[in-house]
């Protein structure tokens, strides 16, 4: 039994103080002294060497010295030295000491490498939400990480109606290199790390007893990347024990994967698990409260000679979800109301909230309460909600008769208003503070008549974290008079969305554009396209016409070539198809009109040798002031404009 | 259904077809034959138009053709295309034409060169 050898560096010391032997093999007198640790090279861990002449000079100076070894560890060095004659045994036993540390020091780096590469991999994958960008990046991580040749994720997911799909992701292959071939199936080879039984190690695959035993490749399919090292590792959720995918690791030589390379594997895959986890907890809960937001949106009811677009797009990044909504009501009285808010807050609280104050709003809006009164209400509602929370929120109701917005805003971005020849204001700025907080409600009116526009909208429109509000709001204005000179104002509400956010929003966006275009200043059919059915519309559009004080001349000409571009669509457009339906649509805004034809079928080309026939073309051409023919892929659409004579 | 039995019977020289929105009126005669169109001559017309110019070509091919449009209020492309073809047929056809309604379309697609157009039913039957 040997004594218990002291552990560290006292240890060493000791050791190294009994490897001095005199020529009889007996101890002999060591002197220690501790030493400045830099007058050594730096050292890893723990470390014996012997003293150089450099080193003696620096630490014993003068001394006769016939034997001399240091300790140290980065911190602490320690000098041993003799002067009585010694053999060579102290020098072996450093030198096998040195041997040893060496190899034991690089083991100790490795393993701090592999610590710090899971824990930056665990930090990078934890954070992650986008399960495409994580998956991808742990795929990448852990093939790098075990050296393997190519690497692959199988990962299931939950779709929206709750049934579960597999995908994949790959690295250190093409997409292609697998796209042939089916997903793994449940194998002998496979089940292990489907079913979470732990991790499947093999030198080489395919002297496996469990391998190549299944129809119809019995092995790997032909054309497949030749793997003998294998290596594959089940993520498993930490808070369900559900396995929510494997990952499969190959090398095409035999024996690559180690010990050290499964315990890499499996920590990645433990932390794309927990990410995994959280990014599937996240996108419930954001489609939860997305679809609670569209579930509850409107669409807007048709109001004679009121031209009304709206548009909710849900926070199209981020967690910022849910609390915006818009509504349009047709009242009792024949007036309309618009409202837009905004719920401070996101996720389902704020869609919640957001369905409760929009249907409080709703009830008292159809018993007709003035906007003062019905905010005031509303505000009471809020505070009393268990959770705090305010909102903020715009009513404004147009009365058809007296041409008026009336409005009232609960701490809500003002509105903006175009009046017709073009100048707009802002309406309703910090009139009041929000629903929740507020009391009194003041209210204000302005005139709205034939030709104004009303704009209301959230902050998502013209907030961003790169811009300011104030020049949100200058570009939403500014952007307005191109809204109002497109004859498609949804499309142009569109562009003015996407300009404005630059295609992205980090915010839910509401809008509603409203168009005072003038109780006839529209006319509209669908009508089946055939003969008889041209007759009536041809009749309606003269008398619309007629209505819009269009000269007798010009509303026949106009007539005749709308009715042309309908008898070229159902001779042509619609040759095949004798159950089409024709869109006539004429538009007038000011001075001008435009009559659009459009049909859903596919034109044949006039036959040119036919001198009978192919007049329709020409004549719209001669009539219209302007016209153009668009061919799209499922239909026709002649468009006619006009400019009609002022005075 | 005018236009189907009068042409399930092509030995009647006599023969009104009608569309929704308008009419023609096969009128026989000893020195000419007349085809008298009212209301609207558009896609729902013209065929049954055309009907009636091979009927009376057939009927009465040694006299001249007249297309009356005096009562017409609504002249389409196709009917224009009607004429045209009938022109073709039956080179000694005379057209009667007056009016804005009328003569703008006919004027526009230039076949007031190509037609033998008269203001009147009587200057067309005189051929003058």
């Amino acid at each position: 039994m040997s004594a218990p050898v002291a552990a560290g560096f006292e240890g060493l010391i000791a050791a190294a103080r009994a490897a001095f032997r005199g020529p009889d093999g007996g101890q002999v007198a060591v002197r220690t002294r501790e030493l400045d640790p830099a007058l050594l090279a730096p050292v890893d861990g723990l470390a014996l060497v012997v003293a150089d002449a450099a080193l003696l000079a620096a630490a014993a100076p003068g001394e006769v010295v016939t034997g001399a070894l240091a300790v140290a560890n980065g911190e602490r060095a320690v000098l041993l030295t003799t002067d009585v004659p010694v053999g060579d045994r102290h020098e072996v036993v450093a030198t096998v000491v040195g041997a040893a540390t060496a190899e034991l020091a690089a083991a100790m780096r490795a393993e701090a490498a592999v610590v710090d590469a899971l824990h930056s991999i665990g930090r990078r994958l934890t954070a992650q939400l986008d399960i495409d960008l994580l998956v991808q990046d742990a795929t990448n991580a852990a093939t790098t990480s075990t050296g393997a040749q190519f690497g692959a994720f199988f990962y299931n997911l939950i779709n929206e109606y709750g049934e579960s799909y597999t995908l994949y992701t790959l690295s250190g292959v093409p997409r292609e290199a697998f796209s042939r071939f089916p997903m793994p199936r449940n194998t002998q080879v496979f089940a292990p790390t489907f079913d979470g039984d732990g991790t499947v190690r093999s030198e080489d695959i395919t002297a496996d007893p469990r391998f190549g035993h299944n129809k119809p490749y019995f092995g790997m399919p032909s054309g497949h990347l030749p793997v003998r090292s294998y290596l594959a590792v089940s993520a498993i959720s930490p808070t369900t024990g559900e396995v929510l995918g494997g990952f499969f690791f190959g090398h095409s030589d035999p024996g690559r994967f180690t010990a050290r390379h499964e315990y890499l594997a499996e920590g990645i895959a433990g932390y794309a698990a927990i990410a995994l986890d959280n990014a599937r907890l996240f996108n419930r809960e954001a489609n939860m409260a997305r679809e609670l937001s569209r579930a509850m949106l409107p669409e807007a009811p048709r109001v004679p000679g009121l031209d009304i677009v709206t548009r909710y797009l849900p926070a199209a990044t981020g967690g910022k979800i849910g609390g915006d909504w818009f509504d349009v009501l047709a009242l009792p009285s024949g007036a309309t109301a618009f409202v837009i808010g905004d719920v401070v807050g996101h996720g389902v609280a704020a869609a919640a909230v957001m369905g409760q104050v929009r249907t409080a709003i709703r009830s008292y809006a159809l018993l007709e309460m003035n906007p003062p009164e019905l905010l005031r209400n509303v505000s009471q509602l809020v505070s009393a909600l268990p959770e705090a929370t305010f909102v903020t929120c715009f009513y404004a109701v147009h009365d058809p008769v007296a041409e008026r917005l009336v409005y009232a805003n609960a701490g809500h971005l003002p509105a903006v208003l175009v009046r017709p020849d073009g100048a707009v204001e802002q309406i309703g700025e910090a009139m009041a503070q929000p629903l929740g907080v507020g009391r009194e409600f003041p209210t204000a009116h302005t005139g709205f008549a034939a030709g104004c526009d009303l704009v209301l909208y959230t902050d998502g429109l013209v907030e961003s974290r790169s811009r300011d509000l104030a020049v949100g709001i200058e570009w939403l204005v500014r952007g307005l008079s191109g809204v109002r000179a497109a004859l498609d104002t949804g499309t142009a509400c569109d562009q003015l969305i996407a300009d404005l956010t630059g295609g992205a929003h980090d915010d839910d966006i509401a809008l509603i554009h409203v168009h005072h275009a003038g109780a006839r200043a529209r006319f509209h059919r669908s009508v089946p396209a055939d003969p008889d059915h041209l007759v009536a519309v041809r009749l309606d559009l003269a008398r619309w016409l007629d209505g819009q004080g269009v000269s007798p001349m010009l509303t026949d000409d106009i007539v005749l070539a709308g009715y042309e571009a309908m008898a070229n669509s159902v001779e042509h457009g619609y040759r095949d198809n004798p159950d089409g339906v024709l869109d006539v649509l004429a538009v007038r805004r000011g001075a001008e009109l435009e009559l659009t034809v459009t049909d859903h079928g596919a034109w044949k080309r006039p036959d040119p040798l036919d001198t009978t026939r192919g007049r329709g073309l020409p004549m719209i051409d001669t009539l219209a002031h302007t016209s153009t023919t668009t061919r799209r892929a499922d239909g026709t659409t002649v468009t006619m404009g006009w400019t009609l004579p002022t005075g | 259904m005018c236009g189907m039995s009068e042409s399930d019977s092509p030995m009647s020289p006599a023969g009104r077809v009608e569309s929704s929105a308008g009419s023609v009126e096969l009128v026989p005669g000893d020195a000419v034959t007349v085809l008298r169109v009212s209301g609207a001559l558009d896609l729902a017309l013209a065929p049954k138009l055309q009907q009636l110019v091979d009927r009376a070509e057939r009927a009465a091919e040694s006299t001249p053709l007249v297309i009356d449009l005096t009562s017409v209020d609504f002249l389409a492309s196709a009917g224009m295309s009607v004429l045209v073809r009938a022109h073709q047929q039956w080179p000694t056809l005379r057209v009667v034409a007056e009016g804005r309604v009328v003569l703008r379309p006919l004027q526009m697609t230039r076949l007031t060169d190509v037609l033998d157009i008269y203001p009147s039913l009587d200057a067309a039957v005189a051929g003058r």
